[in-house]
Order: C-alpha cells, then sequence, then structure tokens
C-alpha cells in the first residue's frame, strides 16, 4: 500500500470514528438540553401543584449546565465551533497560517491535558462532601469534564496529525462565512 | 506569575487564533501551577463558573430563540409590521425595526436576528427599490435589540455575576430597549426625506386585521415570560422554560415546527449554549485569580485616582469597553469586566442595574463594528455584500444607537423608571 | 498556596474568606477584626480578607480550605454538614436558645468531641463559633403561632438542614435563589422568608412584607475554620495569636451584631416600614420543633441534640 493510501485508510478510518463520536455528543448534549427543560418545568409547576420542596430539580439542573457545556468542547473543537478570534486569517495566509493553526492546535491538546489531569484527580480523590439535595458525592461530577476535555484533547491532536479528519460532508458544503470571530451567539 | 504576564499570555492566545475559552484557561491554569495551588482547584472553579442556577436560563431561551426562529413568527411579524406602517414613506425601513423589535421578545441574541430576519427583509427591501447598503445596514442595527429588550442573553450572564435579580435588569433594559427602536426609526425618517421615491402603499384595515389575527399567538410569548416574571407567577429560568414551551406549542400549531425537528432544535440549542457556557466558565478561574492577587482593589485605588465622579467614571468605563468590545467578542468581554468593574461602579454610587444595561449595551454596539464586530460578518453571506460594504451600511446607524447609549449612561432614569414602578 | 508562603524571617501570611458583604459584621467585625489583631500582635504572622464569596460559594471555598488552597473560612454548619453530616445539628431550630447558650456548648468539653471527629473526617480544625443573629419569619401577616404558617409559601434557603427545620416548623418550604427573595417577595412568588435581622435590612426585605414575626426560631452561628495542616505548619506563637484573635473577637462580633440588630429595630419603629410582632407564641413552635427532632434525628446527630438541649438553661 503506498504511502498516500495508507493515510487515506488513516484518514477514513479516523473520520467514521470521530463521526460516531460527535454523533454521540450531539445526542448527550440534546439530551441534557431536554433534561433542564423540563426539571424547569417541573420546578415551574410544583409551585402550583400540592407537591412541593424539591431542592434536588434545581440542583440536577445545574450539574446538567456544568456536563453540558464540557460534553461539548470536543464537538464544537472538532468543527472548529468554538468562539475565537480568526483575525489572523486575514493578516497571514499560506505557511504562516498554517503554523499558526497548528500552534492553536497544539496550545488547546495542551491545556485539555493539563484540566483533564485536574478532572482525574478530583475523581480519585476520596471526597467526603456531597451535593446538598441529591446526596452524591461532589467528584462524580467530574466524570464528565474529564471525558469531555480528553475528546476535545484528542479532536486537537487530530486535527494537526489527520488533517480534515473531522470534517463531515455537511461541514464541507458548509460555506461557513469566513468570519473573524465564530460562533458568538451571545450578541 | 504576576498579573501582567497572565494578561500578555491570553492576549497572546487570542491573537493566536486559541479560542476564547481554551486562551483564558491555558494561562490561568499555568498561574495556578506555578503558585503551588493544589491539583483540582482550577478545574473546581471552572465548573463553579457556570453551576449556577440564574445561567439555567441560558440554554432555555436560546431554546426558546431558536424555536421561534424556526416556528416562522418573523414573517408574521413582518406581515403585521406591513399592515400596520405600510403606507408610509420609506415604509420597509420601519417595518424591518418593527420586526426586529416584535422577534426581541422571543430572542436574546442579536446574531439569531441578524441572519434569521435579514434573509426575509433584505431581498424584500431590495425588490421593492431600496438601496441594499441601506436595508443590510437597519437589519444589522436593529438587530442589536434583541439582546436589550428581555428576554436577553447579556443580561442574565451580568446578573449571574453581579448577583443581581435577573428579573429586575430585564426590566431596566426595556425603556432602552424601546429607545434604541425610536433612534433607529428616527434615522430612517431622515434618510426618508431624500427618497420620496419610495412611496408607501394604502392603508387597508382588512390588511391589518387578518395580519393581527396570524400575529396574535406570538404575543403570547412576552405575555407568558416578561408578564410571568414580572407578576411573580415564575422566577425568570422558570419562565424561560415555560416560554420555551409555549413557542413550541405554537410552532405545533402553525405546523412549521413537527416532533421530527425536537432533536434538531434540541441539539442546536445545546451546542450554542455549550460554546457560551465554556468561556463563562474559564472566566470563574480567572475570576478568582483576579480577586486573590486583589486586582479589583488595584484597579479601583487607580480609578478613584482618577476622579470621584461618577459620571466621569461611566464616560471611562464606556471608552474601555467600546474599545474592547470592538476588539473582543461579547461574552467573554462582560465576564472579564465586571467582576473587575462592578465593585468600584459600587464605590461610585452607581446602581448595579444601570451599570449592568450600560455595560451591555456597550458591547452589543461593539457587535457592529470592525475588526471582529460579528453582526457584520453574519450578515455579509446572507447579503451577498462584502463586509466593508455591510460596515458602510451600519456606520450611520451608529448615530442614533450611541446616542441611546449616552442618553441611558448620563439619565440612569431612563433605566431605573421601570423597575422602580414595578417595586423591583 | 499562594497565601501561605514562609519567608526567611518566618513570615507566614493566611487567606481568610467568607461570603459576606464587606459591610457585613461579619466581615468588618469579623474577619477584618482578627486581621488586624493578630498584626498587632507581631506574632510573624499576617491574615489577608477576601469577603463577598470572591473565592467561590461555601460549598466550594470550604473544599478548597480542606485542600489547603484558603486557608481559613468562616461557615455554617449546615453548609458543613455536607461534608460532615452531624454537625448539621447546630443549625437545627431551637436547638439552642440564644447566643449564651450556644457558646457556653462550644466551650463545653461535649462540643471537643464534635471538634475533634469533625477535624478527623474533615482535615479541618474550628477555631471557634461567632454568632450570627436570631433567624425570624417574615410575612405579609403576623406569624404568632404554628397555625399562622398554613398556605405560606416561606422561602428556606436550600439546604436540607434548613428543609428539615421548615418541616419541623410546620411551614411549607419554598427554595428560591437568594437573590431572587426580594422579587420573589415582592411579585408573590413567595410569602415570606426567614433570616436574621440585619440581613432582612440589608436586603430591604422591609420593603416588600408588613410583618417581621420574632419566633428566633434559630440562633444562627457561623464556624471559623482553618486547615489543620497550615494551623500544625504555624509556630506556639502564631497559633496563640490567631485562637486568641478569633476568640476576642468572638463576644466583640456579637455585640456588633446585637448593636446593628437594635439600630435597626429602632428605625423600623420609627419609620414603620414594617410591624415588628414580638408576641409569639415560641414555646408552641419550640415544641414542635422539640418533638419532631427528638423523632426525627438520628444516630449521632440525636446524640449531640441530647446533649445540647440539657445544657439548656
Ligand atoms: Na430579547
Ligand atoms: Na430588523
Amino acid at each position: 500500500m503506498s504511502a498516500e493510501a495508507r493515510a487515506g485508510t488513516v484518514r477514513r478510518g479516523a473520520r467514521a470514528v470521530l463521526r460516531w463520536v460527535g454523533g454521540a455528543e450531539q445526542v448527550v448534549g440534546g439530551l441534557l438540553v431536554l433534561l433542564i427543560f423540563v426539571l424547569m418545568l417541573v420546578q415551574a409547576g410544583q409551585r402550583y401543584l400540592p407537591v412541593g420542596g424539591w431542592l434536588w430539580t434545581g440542583e440536577l439542573a445545574r450539574f446538567s449546565l456544568v456536563w453540558l457545556t464540557f460534553a461539548l468542547a470536543g464537538y464544537l473543537m472538532g468543527r472548529d465551533g468554538h468562539i475565537s478570534l480568526k483575525l489572523v486569517d486575514y493578516a497571514a495566509s499560506g505557511a504562516v497560517l498554517r503554523g499558526v493553526r497548528i500552534f492553536a492546535n497544539v496550545v488547546v491538546a495542551a491545556v485539555c491535558v493539563g484540566y483533564a489531569a485536574e478532572a482525574y484527580e478530583l475523581l480519585r480523590q476520596p471526597s467526603i462532601q456531597t451535593s446538598p439535595s441529591l446526596g452524591i458525592p461532589v467528584r462524580w461530577i467530574f466524570a464528565v469534564p474529564f471525558v469531555g476535555l480528553s475528546l476535545t484533547a484528542i479532536r486537537a491532536v487530530l486535527a494537526i496529525a489527520v488533517p480534515r479528519a473531522d470534517a463531515d460532508d455537511a461541514d464541507d458544503e458548509r460555506s461557513a462565512p469566513h468570519t473573524p470571530t465564530s460562533g458568538g451567539p451571545i450578541g | 506569575m504576576s498579573m501582567i504576564l497572565l494578561a500578555l499570555g491570553i492576549v497572546a492566545l487570542l491573537a493566536l487564533r486559541v479560542p476564547v475559552a481554551f486562551s483564558l484557561l491555558g494561562p490561568s491554569l499555568l498561574y495556578m501551577l506555578l503558585n503551588g495551588q493544589s491539583l483540582g482547584l482550577s478545574l473546581r472553579q471552572v465548573t463553579e463558573g457556570v453551576d449556577s442556577f440564574p445561567l439555567l436560563a441560558v440554554p432555555l431561551f436560546i431554546l426558546v430563540g431558536v424555536v421561534a426562529n424556526r416556528a416562522g413568527i418573523a414573517d408574521r411579524l413582518f406581515e403585521f409590521a406591513l399592515s400596520l406602517l405600510g403606507r408610509l414613506r420609506a415604509s420597509l425601513g420601519y417595518v424591518n425595526i418593527g420586526v426586529s423589535l416584535g422577534f426581541s421578545w422571543m430572542s436574546g441574541s442579536a446574531l439569531a436576528d441578524a441572519a434569521g430576519l435579514g434573509k426575509v427583509e433584505v431581498p424584500a427591501m431590495v425588490r421593492n427599490g431600496y438601496p441594499k447598503r441601506f436595508a443590510v445596514g437597519v437589519t444589522a442595527a436593529s438587530s442589536l435589540v434583541g439582546p436589550i429588550m428581555p428576554p436577553s442573553i447579556p443580561a442574565i450572564i451580568y446578573a449571574s455575576i453581579a448577583a443581581v435579580s435577573t428579573g429586575a435588569l430585564f426590566a431596566a433594559a426595556v425603556v432602552p430597549a424601546f429607545l434604541m427602536a425610536i433612534g433607529l426609526a428616527l434615522a430612517v425618517f431622515l434618510w426618508s426625506r431624500r427618497h420620496p421615491e419610495l412611496k408607501g402603499d394604502p392603508f387597508s384595515i382588512r390588511r391589518l386585521a387578518r395580519a393581527t389575527v396570524r400575529v396574535i399567538g406570538a404575543l403570547g410569548a412576552p405575555v407568558i415570560i416578561l408578564g410571568g416574571i414580572l407578576s411573580g407567577f415564575f422566577t425568570p429560568t422558570e419562565a424561560a422554560a415555560v416560554g420555551a414551551a409555549y413557542v413550541l406549542l405554537l410552532g405545533f400549531g402553525y405546523r412549521t415546527v413537527a416532533l421530527r425537528d425536537v432533536p434538531g432544535i434540541l441539539r442546536e440549542t445545546a451546542v450554542t449554549t455549550a460554546s457560551i457556557t465554556l468561556i463563562i466558565a474559564a472566566s470563574g478561574l480567572l475570576g478568582w485569580i483576579l480577586a486573590r492577587e486583589q486586582v479589583p482593589l488595584l484597579v479601583a485605588d487607580t480609578m478613584f485616582g482618577m476622579t470621584d465622579s461618577p459620571l466621569a467614571f461611566l464616560l471611562m468605563v464606556n471608552i474601555v469597553l467600546i474599545v474592547l468590545g470592538s476588539v473582543l467578542e461579547g461574552t467573554s468581554a462582560l465576564v472579564i469586566t465586571v467582576p473587575i468593574l462592578l465593585p468600584i461602579a459600587g464605590q461610585f454610587g452607581v446602581d448595579p442595574l444601570h451599570f449592568g444595561v450600560v455595560m451591555i449595551l456597550n458591547l452589543m454596539i461593539g457587535l457592529l463594528t470592525p475588526p471582529i464586530g460579528a453582526v457584520l460578518y453574519v450578515m455579509s453571506p446572507v447579503t451577498d455584500l462584502p463586509v466593508h460594504e455591510v460596515f458602510r451600511g451600519t456606520a450611520p446607524f451608529l448615530v442614533p444607537l450611541l446616542a441611546v447609549l449616552a442618553v441611558v449612561t448620563f439619565f440612569p432614569q431612563t433605566v431605573l423608571v421601570l423597575p422602580g414602578l414595578l417595586g423591583l | 498556596a499562594t497565601g501561605c508562603g514562609g519567608t526567611d524571617d518566618g513570615d507566614v501570611t493566611l487567606s481568610f474568606a467568607n461570603s459576606y458583604a464587606p459591610e457585613h459584621p461579619h466581615t468588618a467585625c469579623g474577619i477584618e477584626a482578627v486581621s488586624d489583631k493578630v498584626a498587632d500582635s507581631d506574632a510573624g504572622l499576617t491574615v489577608e480578607t477576601f469577603p463577598g464569596s470572591q473565592l467561590g460559594n461555601d460549598d466550594d471555598r470550604f473544599a478548597s480550605v480542606m485542600s489547603g488552597d484558603v486557608e481559613m473560612d468562616v461557615q455554617g454548619s449546615s453548609a458543613l454538614a455536607a461534608t460532615y453530616e452531624p454537625i448539621g445539628v447546630l443549625d437545627t431550630a431551637y436547638t439552642f436558645d440564644g447566643p449564651d447558650h450556644l457558646f457556653e456548648f462550644f466551650d463545653s468539653e461535649a462540643a471537643d468531641e464534635l471538634k475533634s471527629d469533625f477535624r478527623e473526617q474533615t482535615g479541618t480544625r474550628v477555631l471557634d463559633v461567632w454568632y450570627f443573629g436570631m433567624r425570624h419569619f417574615s410575612a405579609n401577616e403576623p406569624i404568632r403561632e404554628p397555625a399562622d404558617l398554613e398556605g405560606l409559601r416561606m422561602r428556606f434557603p436550600d439546604s436540607p438542614v434548613y428543609l428539615e427545620n421548615a418541616e419541623a416548623l410546620g411551614a411549607e418550604a419554598e427554595p428560591v435563589a437568594f437573590e431572587e427573595v426580594y422579587t420573589g417577595l415582592q411579585q408573590g412568588v413567595i410569602d415570606g422568608q426567614e433570616n436574621p435581622i440585619a440581613t432582612v435590612a440589608a436586603e430591604s426585605f422591609e420593603e416588600v412584607q408588613s410583618h417581621v414575626s420574632m419566633t428566633g426560631h434559630q440562633t444562627g452561628s457561623q464556624l471559623v475554620v482553618i486547615n489543620e495542616e497550615h494551623w500544625q505548619s504555624l509556630n506556639s506563637d502564631q497559633q496563640d495569636a490567631l485562637q486568641t484573635a478569633v476568640q476576642e473577637t468572638r463576644p466583640e462580633n456579637r455585640q456588633c451584631i446585637e448593636d446593628e440588630e437594635d439600630e435597626i429595630l429602632d428605625e423600623w419603629e420609627r419609620t414603620g416600614d414594617v410591624e415588628v410582632v414580638e408576641d409569639v407564641d415560641r414555646e408552641a413552635f419550640q415544641q414542635l420543633a422539640a418533638d419532631y427532632f427528638g423523632e426525627n434525628l438520628g444516630g449521632r446527630q440525636h446524640e449531640m441534640y441530647e446533649l445540647i438541649r440539657e445544657q439548656a438553661p
């Protein structure tokens, strides 16, 4: 097999895996939004119903928001969807721009590895703190960040090693508006 | 590691295309490790940044906006505004502002508004003989009403960091949002005097009646959301959930949203939310470091060294934020500056609600200014105009918006009157 | 950690955090007072203060004290109960009869065991207890007896101990985030709330409530905690200086709180903003709480509860 063919196989394989992972991340994210939505409806409803005083709805919803934040970090990384300033895309081109992109991916990978280590440490430590309402050990909360950060680090490394491994057909077609900020839906 | 190095590290990473969240997270982690903080503390502060009850309204109001966009409510608002205002000269300019005003009750962000409404409004205006640059400009500028009028994503973020009531901040922004709409309408009026060729249509009461019937369901959303909060039926977070349920049912009723669309809606909401909340999370750690290093005290001393007038302070803040808002995207600018500036504002006797509206309005104007004004870049592909042309169209509308900012800054009553009337 | 670095001349800096605003007695007459006293003692010890939850919310700050990233903190027992459950009993309704009872218990042998168990479990030492003020109900009607709570949605802080208190007193608890309490009361999402007088005034709840009923159903207390390893790393002069400063602050801090409460109550009487209801049937509430906790507390908490009640004057 030629080197080129081998690279193609690797890319296809990586694509298949990443597409599956990305799909799973989106499903988890969507379910967490649904959970927050339902929990808050329940909380609004219980005020007007004879049941009441459920604290765990708010607590679980807050944890869901934490999980949502990290669960989709990798997916966003894969499609260059994190909010970032892309001014350099205008200032530089060719090898310089490629160099900057590689550097940015290296930074993201390193940062994610650092925080994944933090998450691992928090999961490992025998902490006795429990959440006030659900009574679950507080350290469990860091399981999702651990997975999310690890997947983000992998995406960043793959973006360097196997460029465009993460792009799916929709992304290829997506005539992403070439903006110096991406995302930024807050506006 | 000094605060200067920390700041330089963040700026360098931002410039080198590292996503905002990771530009904040990287140097912060390095600081923590170099200062011998225990492993795990950094991530605890990061998760604490989003572990907040008020912030739960962020995904829920994004959900409201996503559903409202898909439900085709903008089209109905457009018909309604046209049937009401169509007889005026340059009517589509006013209609454009009116649609944004109507949609702003269901949407907490400008970009969704600019992209969603731009696709409908700009072609309609061009077809009717309006210069494209004007059409793009008024669409871009009026999209800013969305994040000011409640519900507002930046208001939720500010309220969460500043520990003020989200409901009170929502109420505080209503008058400024209307002032923006009035200011923009005034700009359209002045422009229209030089364009007598843009005649209006004759008014038809039947048409208005028909359009009113078609739009009436959409009016339920602000009644539920803002009415629910201000009348005490719901907390803002609950109101967001109930509002989302209502708009979803509306979409089902209009047959523009089907059950099979729901997974896609949830997915879009999740992705949009995560891109914002990761930045808020990162700022949780940065805020901890700044507090640990007593940076707010330091900045306060510097500020008090320069002036003791609240107005001068607000003026300085406005200048700093306009510069910051033109090079940094809104969420990041908000989450970084609020913990530093808010305590100082308190010492100057500036009301936290007033300060919040000033900050948010200011940073939203940054969405219209180069080099990174995000609304400009969203409008560009939607309208097939290069970014600099979009800006040329938008620039005249910065005048009324900056005028509103000045009014809101120097007349706190514009902000505080409604919360005051409501007793908030 | 940043705050705790020995320098050549043996000087040590400790960070001392709390969740209260700079104007609150627990800041002004609390952590700041300790910092000043320690500075005056010339023991080579500096205490840096971080009020207003700058270093995180209660749970998070206590985790930081356990990990040693923040050296000292002021914490309520209901929050600490998330780590060491038995200590939550200190915040249960009508367990203490007031600050004298609270302090007496804390200085007694009975408390030593609780403190040492707590230290073992959490790796943090309780230096002393500070008084936070008696908690009372506010609503738009007087609450003189348990029956008056019927049908009222009362806001309680969202922690299990406080919800137990609601249950014990026969109140319908409505958990609302602290920042939303004012709006919630104003708009009628909730009918009432319970807090010490100083908190009611600081948050201007009297603007949106007609009555404050002096149930005094909980003796509010706050524990001053320090990371045990950092404590052990101090020399005996430094330990003395710190322990003395915290202990000397206790009565002064209480005085501050009581002075402020008197001032507020006078002000309310003068302006008539809110009616203070003194003729509360405390015994009826007390009986309810005693019955409830006598039956529902288990194990170590029950033991502590009995011990504390035995010491009641
Ligand atoms: Na809005
Ligand atoms: Na518009």
